[in-house]
């Protein structure tokens, strides 16, 4: 039985595609190089634009804002769906272990593939650092669900486990890569640059990569909507109602732990957005999944396409690390919905 | 955030080892030309004299000194130091350019030239956070010369045992003449100190005044790379930067604040350095050829001036990062590799 939302629901979605739009717009249209909407125009359509301007926008300028916008998209859904399962408003993408075992994958690759670093990710070569660090998140996220396993004996709070388990897990592999760090000072950009989270240098061939992970397992999210919501009623509740709720879970957590590896093996580890982006659409539209997660993946494309807009042009030519914008930009606006609307979350 | 002790001491570290300009090489210098670029290989040039082949003379210096460190603070030695320990490697070269090599105790595991280093007592790991103080009082030092803002803290606890410190910068040419004279002053070899400054000016104008006849209106504009992910140059205000000056080059990145900043690939590419110089590191490749083919494969690359005619060159990064008596021969050859003709033999 679906219970009938007003039609009209959906259309509250439309300002949310509009401002993707708007937001991708703004970051083909600044960078550190100033492109004129009319050669953006001219280089989209394959007029003549100039050699230059043409490589800067079709492989370097369009490749970074489409992937911001992929990775900020799944973040998002990702965490919708960890808070709604969890029962957690705190959950996040990272918080099962995903983020650290990702970097612990990543700057293992950067150990041993120290000599094509050049070159780590250009077309054509097998993303070692993509692949080590996507097998890192599973990795880890299979640990701590072994360990969740292995200690659910009451099965009192399974949930609890979970995350406590991430968590500990998240700070054992954090030390290991910070004691790598420390024991390779050459390396110390490369995997620095890595746990803030960079766009930088990043090509078409990430988006290839990534961005079918995210569609397929940020979609098979949306389809789960309705086991979403009547999970984030309480276990019992979803039984009574017919829901096997082991399954639909196990399920809820591979498919985000797949899209937010993807999006950690090439871009990093992006902090809050996670976080933040399901909660303002919580605010904005309430917290059903089926609504939920469309416009967490809108608004979180968007708030990330401006964040690496701004880690682009704020000191230009010079650079900062993507996920230093999101914090700076993103915690005073949540805490500001926080207090403005602040009672109708979750 | 969840890193942010991490980050912490990742951003100091990062600070360290750049500031520190420490490479873990081997000794000597070679820079790699590729095939299109040079009419003379670099290897088979006349390296530049070696620093340590100064004539040391014993001198009649009286103690006690004075010796002002970098912040002007007065450094007293009531006599001649015997058991010296350095902290950084280019103080470690300058020490036994200046015949002071005898009397030291010990050096970090970076310091790597002369070989003589090898012989001496290694304390751990030169960023301060790892350096032990218990090793560096085993050694009973009546001296530790020590870098200026990274080893402060340091220092400060040097202070407190009453072992006598002395803090000199080591981040630009003129840091180098400072140190030479303070170095020498304190340990004495003043005059040694002062041959050593009056030979390092007349060698860098040695090289300006070879390259002086071909050099036109337009500088080579240069792109010195430091790192690749995430891409990092040399900003103007580094040591390196200082140097692309002195050979006549003209820094693609010349508006830059930081040190060692990361800049963006757009703005790399519309720049559209002549010559790209990068350091040769342990970990990176090591010859010239295979570079210049992994950047023909980065999207909007190949179209650069400096990849597509083949000029990409690999300076050794002992002696183009660590400000010490080598310098020299780093500068020797960027101007190298930004004047090839100026140093064809026939």
């Amino acid at each position: 039985m679906r219970p009938t939302q007003p039609r009209f629901a959906v259309w509250r979605i439309l300002p949310f595609l509009g401002g993707l739009l708007l937001a991708l717009l703004v970051g083909i249209h600044f960078g550190a190089v100033e492109l004129s909407l009319s050669e953006i125009w001219q280089g989209l359509t394959g007029a003549e634009a100039g050699a230059q301007i043409e490589t800067i926008l079709w492989q370097i300028r369009l490749p970074r804002v489409v992937l911001a916008a992929c990775v900020g998209a799944g973040l998002a859904i990702a965490g919708a769906a960890f808070q709604g399962v969890f029962r957690n408003p705190l959950a996040d993408p990272f918080v099962i272990g995903a983020s650290s075992g990702a970097a612990l994958g990543a700057t293992l690759a950067l150990l041993c593939l120290a000599g094509s670093v050049t070159v780590i990710t250009s077309t054509g070569q097998v993303p070692w650092l993509i692949l080590a660090a996507f097998g890192g998140a599973m990795l880890i996220v299979g640990a701590v669900f072994v360990i969740a396993s292995l200690s659910n004996l009451g099965r009192s709070a399974p949930l609890l486990t979970l995350i406590l388990a991430g968590m500990a897990l998240s700070s054992f592999t954090g030390a290991l890569v910070s004691l790598i760090m420390f024991l390779n000072h050459e390396m110390l950009n490369t995997i620095f640059n890595w746990l803030l989270g960079s766009f930088s240098g990043r090509h078409w061939n990430e988006i290839a990569i990534a961005g079918p992970v995210i569609l397929v397992s940020g979609g098979l999210l949306w389809m789960l909507s309705r086991p979403l919501d009547l999970l984030s009623f309480g276990d019992e509740t979803a039984m009574s109602l017919g829901l096997p709720s082991g399954k639909v879970r196990l399920l809820i957590l591979a498919a985000a732990t797949l899209c937010t590896a993807a999006c950690v093996s090439v871009s990093g580890v992006i902090g809050f957005l996670g976080l933040m982006a399901p909660h303002m659409t919580r605010i904005l539209l309430g917290p059903r999944h089926g609504l939920l997660i469309p416009g967490s993946a809108l608004l979180g494309a968007t708030l990330l396409v401006i964040a690496d807009t701004l880690a682009r042009t704020v000191i230009a030519p010079t650079e900062i690390p993507v996920g230093v914008v999101t914090a700076l930009m993103g915690c005073p606006f949540f805490l500001f919905l926080l207090i403005s609307r602040g009672r109708q979350t979750m | 955030m969840k890193h942010q002790f991490e980050l912490k001491l990742i951003l100091f570290l990062l600070t360290l080892t750049w500031s520190a300009g420490c490479g873990t090489q081997e000794a000597g210098s070679v820079a790699s030309q590729t095939e299109q670029g040079a009419q003379a290989p670099a290897s088979e040039l006349p390296a530049a004299s070696e620093a340590t082949e100064v004539d040391v003379v014993a001198e009649a210096q009286s103690f006690p000194v004075t010796v002002k460190d970098y912040q002007g603070r007065d450094v007293t030695l009531a006599k001649q130091p015997r058991r010296i320990i350095s902290l950084l490697p280019s103080h470690t070269e300058t020490l036994f350019a200046l015949g002071a090599g005898e009397q030291m105790v010990g050096c970090t595991s970076l310091c790597n030239y002369p070989p003589e280093t090898e012989e001496l007592k290694q304390i751990a790991l030169a960023n301060p956070g790892s350096i032990s103080l218990e090793a560096l009082v085993e050694l009973q030092p009546d001296l530790i010369v020590t870098g200026g803002d990274y080893h402060r803290q340091l220092a400060a606890q040097l202070e407190t045992l009453k072992i006598p410190v002395l803090a000199l910068e080591s981040q630009s040419v003129a840091d180098i003449e400072k140190a030479m004279l303070g170095i020498g002053q304190a340990t004495g070899h003043s005059r040694q100190g002062q041959k050593l400054i009056a030979r390092l000016k007349e060698e860098i104008a040695g090289v300006q005044k070879q390259i002086k006849p071909f050099q036109k209106e337009e500088r080579p504009k240069v792109f010195y790379r430091v790192w690749d992910q995430p891409l990092m140059t040399a900003g103007p205000h580094s040591f390196i930067g200082e140097l692309i000056t002195l050979a006549g080059g003209e820094n693609v990145f010349a508006d830059v604040e930081p040190a060692y900043p990361q800049v963006s690939e757009e703005t790399l590419i519309l720049r559209n350095p002549d010559v790209i110089v990068l350091p040769r590191m342990k970990a990176g490749p090591s010859d010239a050829r295979e570079v210049l083919e992994k950047l023909r494969q980065r999207p909007g690359w190949s179209d650069m001036t400096a990849v597509k005619e083949g000029r990409v060159y690999l300076i050794e990064d002992d002696v183009i990062s660590r400000p010490g008596p080598r310098v020299v021969q780093g500068l020797q050859k960027l101007a190298q590799a930004l004047y090839p003709e100026a140093f064809s033999y026939p």
